[in-house]
């Protein structure tokens, strides 16, 4: 259970948290990136899968252009049709999502590092010539350009194809097709474009637009998860909402019927596991709260178990406190002993779901995770923290340190919450899972954002 | 757990029992389940109201109850914006439908205008290092009278000094009101011992699960709660992880059942290392058989009402002298 553990897991939790800028400096140095290393690892392992993580959401900007970067670099050589078609999926999504600049930036790291195989030149011939704001990237970013198409195609080639393309050279039409045209869609653009890249002496006359051409697929891509300015009981989810008016007393056959619906739809789109996951549900008396955040925390985390128990073959739940379904808050928090008690029945992974308010007594689950690998247990064991919103103060709520942490407050979470949880039970065939949610994710997110990089 | 020497009478206390001991920082309570669910007295927030300020230092509280006898808490106050926040010194009965003005009241915001309007709100129990002086200040009609005190305490928190108390419960209420999740009140629970670090802190009983309900929060976040917060302020939590030495599950579970029995007894020799005490007794009020008498001892104060050698509300604490 070690964090710093190379684990997919891991890998995972690290493209949501780390945000280091992928850094190609002006000297002719390869670009610099810490992580390299991993990336390089996670690839190796399973390329398809790796490329798929760049379909989430909740990534860093930064990891995505890393993951653009591997995917043009490394050789597809041995690869199944399959899995060839699964990278440039994924790659036409990052090119459409990701910032022009930063791109580009990936189109230069390539050449740095003479990447230039049948896929990497394709990808980066056709985001330049294709690109919507063609005109205006060209006239801003002409040296860039003309950088990465020589790279792409070789600088006597372009140099080569823009002569005959601006009729200074007798025109080849073979050749010309071979090289630049079957890669173009407005032929007309790209006649007059590419010339003007090579022509001596011209001004810049575009203003920047280029910049703003992914602007409409990250905002789609973004905003397919809400997030509330002001949080109130109500819109963390449907699902916690209809809990909290139950909690509050609301009780009707309408808001039980509502409830199982939300549950229904809302675990449809999430990833499933065939193992065995328990889960201790902390229902202690803290998890009430009070004021505008009463039964919040709590409604919350039922709202994991509920849509857990559509999506996990293999589910055992061990309450801390009170009672009932919903369980109502009630008594103290006794983390430990509910640890030690799912433990006994063997589970592929443990996620112990709690306001973090640890009192019987503080420091037992520490100490408890401390000693498992020492009676034998290896099992993974995650802390879920359940939170009224995203910058919830969890100063003197992290009981056990020495666990991996994750944290939720709305129902978007519970994709993050759940991949993490099931990745953890390693060899539980949790990459299985993942790749075909990720690939259903795709698929959803294609129709969706419909890039213009994969319009042919 | 044997707490009867620090009452002050010989209460018949075999009903009482204890619950686990649950600990945050350095904070201990150990909770305490009365039988005697005595339901003929209203509780603090529900059934006691505010219902007017007349003056600096004359707070006047009402028992709207068609039926029902309100004991006051012990040194409660309430807290509202522009106006100035009021504290009780001592604690009183209210028979139903009755309104009762303490004409020794005290003003616990220093230079601030308005009168506290009647109305339905929180209230706070005042915080543990002030209460000694506020018990002793009890029937003293000077609205000021705690303002020197609140500046000390403003001090030690490295505060503004001066007698403004909404300094603490106000700008620290996050931290404070965390006290109460921290540890948790457990289904009827009629009362609790207050533990700071290794020392008994103060005892605390009300005549009812409901009540004590009501009046938990105001206890240990703001009275208990501001205490062990000075505490815990230069408190490096850094103890090192002593992993058990078990070898499977089955011992694992025995040696933390056994840790725990060890930190059960450890908060028992807290309560026999507790000095015993020898209490001088006055009575302050009746009402019918009920009596409410002040409790004044070397390292304790407080005050209790019995009915027939019954106790039914018990607010105990412990001496700043003693604590420090």
């Amino acid at each position: 259970m070690d964090v710093t553990q190379p684990t997919l897991a891991n890998f995972l939790q690290h493209l949501r948290t780390t945000n280091e800028p992928f850094i190609l400096r002006r000297d002719a140095a390869p670009p610099q990136w810490s992580d390299e290393a991993w990336h390089r690892s996670n690839y190796d392992q399973n390329p398809e899968l790796y490329a798929l993580l760049a379909v989430m959401e909740t990534i860093q900007p930064w990891q995505r252009v890393r993951i653009l970067f591997q995917l043009l670099q490394r050789s597809r050589k041995g690869m199944s049709n399959e899995v060839r078609g699964t990278l440039e999926r994924a790659t036409n999504l990052l090119l459409a999502v990701l910032h022009p600049d930063q791109v580009l930036t990936v189109f230069l790291a390539l050449r740095r590092v003479r990447a230039n195989h049948k896929h990497t030149t394709k990808a980066i011939l056709k985001y330049i010539f294709n690109h919507p704001q063609f005109e205006d990237m060209a006239s801003c970013r002409r040296p860039t350009l003309m950088d990465c198409l020589e790279h792409a195609l070789g600088k006597n080639v372009a140099r080569a194809c823009s002569k005959m393309l601006s009729e200074e050279a007798t025109v080849n039409e073979a050749y010309l097709r071979r090289n630049v045209l079957r890669y173009v869609r407005n032929l007309q653009r790209v006649k007059f474009i590419l010339p003007f890249l090579y022509q001596q002496g011209t001004h810049q006359t575009g203003n920047g637009q280029y910049q703003l051409a992914h602007r409409q697929y990250t905002e789609k891509f973004e905003q397919r998860q809400e997030r509330p300015k002001t949080i109130t009981a109500t819109n963390r989810g449907d699902i916690s909402a209809t809990l909290v008016h139950l909690y509050r007393g609301g009780n009707s056959p309408d808001l039980q019927q509502a409830l199982d619906g939300y549950v229904e739809e809302g675990a449809r789109e999430l990833p499933r596991f065939e193992g065995k996951l328990a889960l201790v549900l902390d229902a202690s008396a803290s998890t009430r709260s009070y004021g505008e955040r009463e039964y919040c925390a709590l409604s919350q985390a039922v709202a994991l178990q509920r849509v857990l128990e559509k999506r996990c073959a293999n589910l055992q739940v061990q309450t801390v406190g009170g009672s009932g379904n919903p369980p109502m808050p009630e008594g103290n928090t006794d983390l430990a002993t509910a640890l030690l008690d799912v433990l006994e029945s063997e589970p592929d992974v443990v996620a112990i779901a709690t306001d973090g308010y640890e009192n019987v007594y503080p420091g037992d689950l520490e100490r408890v995770v401390e000693s498992l690998p020492g009676a034998g247990i290896q099992t993974p064991v995650v802390f879920c923290h359940s939170k009224f919103t995203s910058s919830d103060d969890l100063t003197l709520r992290r009981p056990a340190q020495n666990l991996p942490q994750l944290e939720f407050w709305h129902q978007d979470d519970f994709e993050d919450v759940l991949l993490s949880l099931f990745l953890m039970a390693n060899g539980k065939g949790a990459s299985d899972c993942l790749r075909e949610f990720l690939l259903e994710k795709l698929t959803k997110v294609e129709k969706e954002v419909a890039p213009w990089t994969t319009i042919n | 757990m044997d707490y009867h020497q620090l009452i002050p009478s010989k209460f018949d206390l075999s009903t009482y029992r204890f619950g686990m001991p649950q600990q945050s920082g350095t904070l201990t309570v150990l909770p305490v389940f009365g039988s005697n669910n005595d339901s003929r007295f209203v509780a603090p927030l529900s059934g006691l109201k505010l219902s007017q300020v007349r003056g600096y230092g004359n707070m006047e509280l009402s028992n709207p109850a068609e039926t029902g006898i309100a004991i006051a808490p012990l040194h409660m106050g309430y807290i509202q914006d522009r106006a100035q926040n009021h504290a009780l010194c001592r604690s009183a009965f209210i028979a139903a439908g009755q309104k009762l003005m303490f004409e020794d009241a005290c003003c616990v915001q220093a230079a601030q205008g308005g009168y506290l309007e009647g109305r339905d709100q929180w209230f706070f129990i005042l915080p543990l290092p002030l209460r000694e002086e506020a018990l002793e200040l009890r029937g003293k009609e000077d609205y000021s009278k705690l303002w020197d005190a609140i500046s000390r305490l403003n001090e030690q928190f490295g505060l503004p000094n001066r007698g403004h108390l909404e300094q603490i419960l106000s700008r620290k209420r996050a931290f404070l009101t965390q006290y109460q999740s921290r540890l948790e009140l457990l289904p009827h629970q009629t009362g609790a011992v207050f533990f700071i670090g290794d020392k008994l802190a103060g005892v605390e009983i009300a005549p009812s699960a409901a009540y004590f309900q009501e009046l938990w929060m105001p206890l240990v976040c703001f009275c208990y709660g501001v205490a062990a917060m000075y505490q815990e302020k230069d408190l490096e939590v850094n103890k090192p992880l002593v992993p058990f030495s078990a070898s499977n599950l089955q011992e694992l579970r025995e040696q933390l059942n056994q840790s725990r029995l060890e930190r059960q007894e450890q908060v028992r020799n807290w309560l026999a290392q507790t000095p015993a005490e020898q209490f001088a007794i006055e009575e302050e009020e009746r009402f019918l058989s009920l009596r409410l008498q002040t409790v004044t001892g070397k390292n304790f104060a407080g005050q209790y009402v019995e009915e027939e050698g019954r106790l039914l509300y018990a607010s105990l604490f412990a001496k700043p002298g003693y604590l420090n």
